[in-house]
């Protein structure tokens, strides 16, 4: 196997800053060679397999081990990728953006470290997934619900950090966390908010602490490495149902997006509904080769009848109601009265869903907290399942959705890829994050995607939306559309970098930042 | 060991055996996906196919089994004609178990075949 150095470090000096890392965390936990494996991205859409590779991967089990290693980073310039459980795919999973970098997988720090059920919170080290965190809750019979993203197996500070989201009414991640443990690129530890007042009891209630807010500039960032931070749990409600309405019409989109508005921002609609395409909800139960064997658009005909088959429609809201059975029924006649006004709405719960994989009720688990893999199913729609996400913000409006679906809609149509997606209600926008499937074997459907991938975020930024988070292969295209005053933004970032991280060894690349070491060379 | 698919195929194509359902004896756990008849015909081809279950969309259950196995030392073998997402899903959960890695060869565009093998370790009598 080729072996891969760190930009700029020589064989010889990586080999003794491995030996010094192998004395910090024990001779098991550094990996190299074949070891790397698990590092590779499994959706990788780049023709060189080397773009992302790492050199090693370094596995520390406490924070104290997280300050050492940095420590011997920093003395020989051995670039760090910080991973929490690796599970960030679509957006590059264990990979580092840069070839070389050491991946810093923090996968065996997971302990719980508190919850508190009278409180609400839990306070968790990287490694802590949600499937970990679930089983710990039920386990303890605390009268609490998780907050969960699409797949359960991946890091609850890890998505946080990267702006995830789930589905219940706690469903932005990074609002619901409260106090970070943060190292520098010194090695230096930091806990953020009150946690910077020794002996204080309110690092997990309260996030503001006194002076600046900082937590948000180690997210989606290269400026610190998390090793804890508090997230917010969401008391068990009284009462829970999840419901699912569908539409018929491709132009009921416009409609449905406008009734919606009003809906989540007066807290009608309580959770993170999400409103998803036809196809990427019939690629939960089938596979395209059910429906056709010919490449290119599906026509209207086989729309209709994927629709008829699985009784979904080519919208589909999935919600839930929490709260007391009467709070619950005055929200639904809300609910339901105002999508009854699209023409051939139709409305569910659980009970009228009878498909042995029907998404409302692995959907009716993920909106109540429970951890899933489910849906990983829909990769399967083209056989040899890769994908990656595209993912702009608009505002929650009829027309801004419309024109976001069709701009999308018609380049994956040119391109030759099926259009899925989900439209993710927050509290004023829309995450419109767009499935593109490829296979992963096939290198010629791979260059399409990437070269479609590009085109994607160029029409975007042309009509003025931008991506909320994407792919390592795509930080740097996306953090120069945001550019405004002369790419004032990106500068402040580097700034900060700089004076965080002078020899610039965390996170190369990350999001567009660069630090100084690496900027303008080639990567 | 014949494969004991009766109770599967009785229930046609809304097959479905839960995770808790399978024997604990099972050395051999093999899989199919219901939604695709030659699924069920090749699955019943593999080697000493042991208990056959369908797999619904969840392949999560499975790492419940690797952990299960581990815990009592016993070894294990998960094998299957699926869809890709359970081997890929699969991979991605014993990814940090030592020396287990996942064996798979796609058979046509949906299909994919697939064993996992937990080495036997000082076997519970």
């Amino acid at each position: 196997m080729k072996q891969i150095l760190p930009p700029g470090i020589s064989a010889t000096d990586f080999a003794e800053a491995l030996q010094a890392l192998r004395k910090i965390v024990g001779d098991d936990f550094v990996y190299t060679g074949e070891a790397l494996a698990g590092y590779a991205d499994p959706y990788s859409i780049v023709a060189d397999d080397d773009t992302h590779a790492a050199s090693a991967a370094v596995a520390p089990a406490s924070t104290g081990q997280v300050q050492a290693v940095v420590r011997v980073a920093s003395q020989y310039g051995v670039p760090l990728w910080p991973v929490s459980c690796g599970k960030n795919y679509a957006y590059g999973g264990a990979s580092p953006r840069m070839a070389g970098t050491v991946v810093l997988d923090l996968k065996r720090m997971n302990r719980i470290l508190e919850v508190s059920e009278s409180d609400g919170y839990a306070l968790v080290e990287p490694g802590v997934s949600y499937f970990d965190l679930y089983n710990h809750i039920t386990s303890k019979g605390y009268k609490l619900w998780l907050d969960v993203p699409d797949p359960g197996w991946g890091s609850v500070i890890g998505n946080a950090l990267e702006h995830g989201v789930g589905y219940t009414p706690y469903g932005d991640h990074f609002a619901m966390q409260c106090g970070m443990e943060v190292v520098l690129a010194n090695g230096e530890l930091v806990r953020t908010g009150m946690g910077a007042l020794p002996n204080g009891n309110t690092w997990q209630l309260f996030k503001y602490g006194f002076g600046p807010y900082l937590d948000g500039i180690f997210t989606q960032s290269n400026f610190g490495i998390v090793t804890k931070m508090g997230i917010w749990l969401m008391p068990e409600p009284p009462g829970y149902r999840p419901y699912m309405i569908s539409f018929q019409r491709e132009e009921d989109l416009e409609q449905v997006v406008d009734i919606l508005r009003p809906l989540k921002v007066g807290s009608v609609i309580q959770n993170a509904a999400t409103i998803r395409s036809l196809l990427l909800v019939a690629a939960v139960n089938a596979t395209r080769s059910q429906y056709t064997d010919k490449p290119g658009p599906l026509p209207d005909s086989t729309l209709r009848k994927i629709m008829a088959d699985q009784d979904i429609g080519m919208w589909n809201i999935y919600g839930a109601l929490y709260g007391p059975p009467p709070v619950m029924d005055t929200l639904w006649t809300v609910i339901r009265d105002s999508f009854a006004k699209v023409p051939g709405a139709k409305f569910y719960f659980v009970e009228d869903r009878k498909r042995e994989n029907d998404l409302l009720i692995s959907r009716a688990d993920t909106m109540r907290g429970i951890p899933r893999l489910s849906e990983f199913s829909f990769v399967n729609w083209t056989g040899g399942g890769g994908h990656i996400g595209f993912s702009p913000v608009s505002p929650i409006r009829g027309s801004e959705a419309m024109k976001q679906y069709t701009m999308v809609r018609d380049r994956m149509h040119e391109y030759g890829f099926d259009y899925m997606s989900i439209f993710a209600i927050g509290w004023r926008e829309l995450h419109h994050v767009v499935e593109l499937l490829f296979d992963r074997r096939d290198p010629k459907i791979k260059h399409q995607a990437d070269v479609l991938f590009r085109q994607l975020v160029r029409d975007a930024a042309a009509a003025g939306y931008g991506e909320y988070r994407t792919h390592l292969s795509y930080m740097d295209d996306i953090a120069a559309t945001y550019s405004w005053n002369d790419h004032a933004l990106m500068k402040l970032n580097q700034t900060i970098k700089d004076a965080l991280d002078p020899k610039g060894i965390l996170a190369p690349g990350k999001q567009g930042i660069w630090p100084a070491r690496y900027r303008g060379s080639p990567k | 060991m014949a494969g004991t698919v009766g109770g599967a195929l009785a229930l046609g194509n809304r097959v479905v055996i839960a995770a808790g359902d399978h024997s604990d004896d099972a050395d051999v756990r093999t899989y199919f996906d219901a939604r695709f008849p030659r699924s069920l015909q090749l699955a019943g081809l593999l080697p000493d196919p042991g208990v056959v279950a369908a797999v619904g969309g969840d392949p999560s259950f499975l790492m419940a089994q690797v952990n299960d196995a581990t815990a009592r030392r016993r070894g294990l073998r998960l094998q299957g004609v699926t869809t890709e997402s359970v081997p890929f899903c699969l991979e991605q959960l014993v990814r940090d178990l030592p020396g287990v890695r996942i064996v798979s060869r796609r058979i046509d565009q949906d299909l994919f075949e697939w064993s996992i093998n937990l080495p036997l370790k000082a076997r519970t009598p």
